[in-house]
């Protein structure tokens, strides 16, 4: 039987586009409308023929399930990495499963704005939501991020062609791109800052001498001459609303949080003029839901602890790609993220040594290195939940399929019922479950 | 010959697409084994598009083909993935995040090793 889903929410990137039209026949989908190229590719090919892996041969689900057990209770230090493309539900059920183990707990935030969240700490944020973008935003500064490719829709339906209540289409607003590289995103911008590789700190600090009325030394910084310095730091000081987006181009260039300590001091700067506020370009469909659900839960947004049995927060520490690289952990629980695919060789290589145990609706490079792998439904696809968009606004997803497999949440749940039968409890009196109030 | 360069790695369209048909695609492998270079520095390594090169860093190595980039002669792009990731080391100076981008490389004919 066919039929179409309306307002479907995109889970692929952070701008959640909430107005995707799915055409769904026999439960597999057979059209998107209305989305970018992502999210077409995603949805479909979002039904995979996937079936439960134990060292790499085919199990029953519940034997696989009570393999993943008895990696996880005999674990000394497990790293439970991840959770970035699954709903916050299942993010909470992470949290509760790392306390239960003593596990340290980290997302792929750390290797994408988790600089910028340590920035945040050190700084402040003045932020908006991206209907204010829309709505009232004249300049808009796009540093070290390609929106055209990795975000499609967000110019059309948020920043630079949205017509808004007080801004028009693209003739109203002034665009800046800061950028290594002339990108796609580049090309559109009324003003582009090709920067010098890992010379946006230097950049970013001469803008705000200039800003604050002060002179710099020499003729120009980071591959920018003095001429341009001036024409940035007016065209900026001249905004109505000014919105500053930001992506790795700061945070994994050299310097990485000190990049956004200074971009963020700029727009604290620039707030003595006019308004501004900062939004990080999140990559992943809800990477700012994993630091929002760690954060209330922990206290902490990611590289948390609980081998003490209380939340320790140390980035450098606990972030996945130390833990792994030092060989600090003697497992892994990773789920619907593909840290082997995206790390660095040789922290991705130790997955493949130590017992590491997979939830996902993909059978991901990640595993094909686990002893075992479980298929889950995804979430906004199998099952619903809720996600986060990279303005931190709530969004509920919708179950599109009936999927053969569980949701990332009912897997985590089981796992931790299962740790708790096989190692006896280690959570009582925990204060974070009884912040979260699931506590017993 | 050999050239020095900056190795910034990122997204494409292509690469994020790519994602979703799995990282045994066609698609996926094509665009995240792919360097894009100045054509100067095509031209200086005596390589057309579509050529492969050598790319060395301090961490590994690996064999990339050739795309003609708008980036500056000091700089090459590759697509982020699993090829990329062997040319990046894994420390992170105490904050988590390895250095994906402004990396030393070393780029050149595949030939010539």
């Amino acid at each position: 039987m066919a039929k179409v889903v309306k307002n479907v929410v995109c889970t692929f990137c952070g701008s959640l586009c909430d107005d995707l039209e799915i055409h769904i026949e026999n439960d597999n989908i057979t059209a998107v409308k209305k989305g970018c190229a992502l999210s077409r590719t995603k949805y479909l090919n979002a039904r995979e023929e996937v079936v439960p892996l134990v060292e790499g041969k085919e199990a029953s689900f519940s034997a696989a399930l009570e393999a993943a057990v008895e990696i996880l209770a005999h674990a000394r230090h497990l790293l439970v990495y991840g959770l970035s493309s699954t709903c916050s539900e299942a993010q909470a059920a992470a949290v509760a499963l790392a306390e239960t183990l003593g596990a340290s707990i980290d997302s792929t935030s750390s290797v994408c704005h988790g600089p910028g969240t340590l920035a945040k700490q050190l700084v402040g944020i003045p932020t908006c939501t991206l209907g204010e973008v829309k709505n009232r935003a004249d300049v808009l500064v796009f540093w070290g991020c390609n929106p055209v490719e990795a975000h499609p829709r967000h110019f059309a339906r948020y920043s630079v062609l949205a017509k808004g209540l007080k801004v028009g289409g693209r003739r109203e607003r002034k665009v800046v791109v800061a950028d290594v590289r002339k990108t796609a995103t580049a090309r559109g911008a009324d003003l582009f800052l090709q920067l010098e590789p890992n010379g946006d700190f230097e950049v970013l600090t001469a803008l705000r001498a200039l800003i604050n009325g002060k002179d710099i030394v020499g003729e120009g910084a980071g591959g920018l001459t003095r001429a341009q310095l001036e024409e940035c730091s007016r065209l900026l000081k001249e905004a109505s609303y000014g919105v500053f987006f930001f992506g790795m181009g700061l945070t994994m260039s050299r310097g990485t949080h000190y990049n956004v300590s200074q971009a963020l001091a700029l727009v604290r700067d620039l707030n003595k003029y006019t308004r501004y506020s900062v939004i990080p370009m999140r990559g992943h469909g809800n990477v700012a839901g994993s630091e929002n659900v760690l954060a209330w839960q922990t206290g902490y947004p990611f590289a948390v602890n609980f081998s003490r049995g209380y939340p320790r927060y140390n980035p450098g520490e606990f972030t996945a790609v130390d833990l792994l690289r030092r060989g600090d952990v003697d497992a892994a629980l990773v789920v619907a993220a593909d840290p082997a695919a995206t790390f660095p060789g040789r922290a991705a290589a130790v997955l493949g040594e130590i017992p590491t145990v997979v939830i996902d609706p993909h059978y991901s490079a990640t595993a094909k290195l686990a002893r075992v792998y479980l298929p889950s439904a995804a979430a906004g696809i199998g099952a619903a939940g809720t996600v986060y968009r990279m303005d931190m606004v709530p969004l509920p997803v919708k179950k599109l399929l009936n999927l053969p497999y569980p949701s990332d949440k009912e897997i985590l749940d089981m796992l931790r019922e299962g740790v708790k039968k096989c190692s006896g409890s280690r959570e009582a009196g925990s204060t974070t479950r009884k912040m979260a109030g699931t506590g017993k | 010959m050999k050239i020095e360069v900056v190795l910034i790695t990122g997204r494409t369209i292509k690469q994020g697409m790519g994602i979703y048909t799995g990282k045994d695609s066609v698609l996926y492998r094509q665009e995240t084994e792919t360097i894009e270079l100045n054509a100067a520095v095509l031209e200086g390594l005596g390589v057309e598009e579509g050529d492969r090169v050598l790319v060395k860093t301090a961490f590994g190595q690996g064999v990339f083909t050739c795309r003609k980039g708008e980036v500056p002669e000091n700089v090459a792009f590759i697509p982020y993935g699993l090829a990329g990731n062997s040319l990046i080391g894994a420390g992170t100076s105490g904050s988590g995040m390895p250095s994906y981008k402004g990396i030393t490389a070393v780029v050149g004919r595949y030939e010539d090793g």
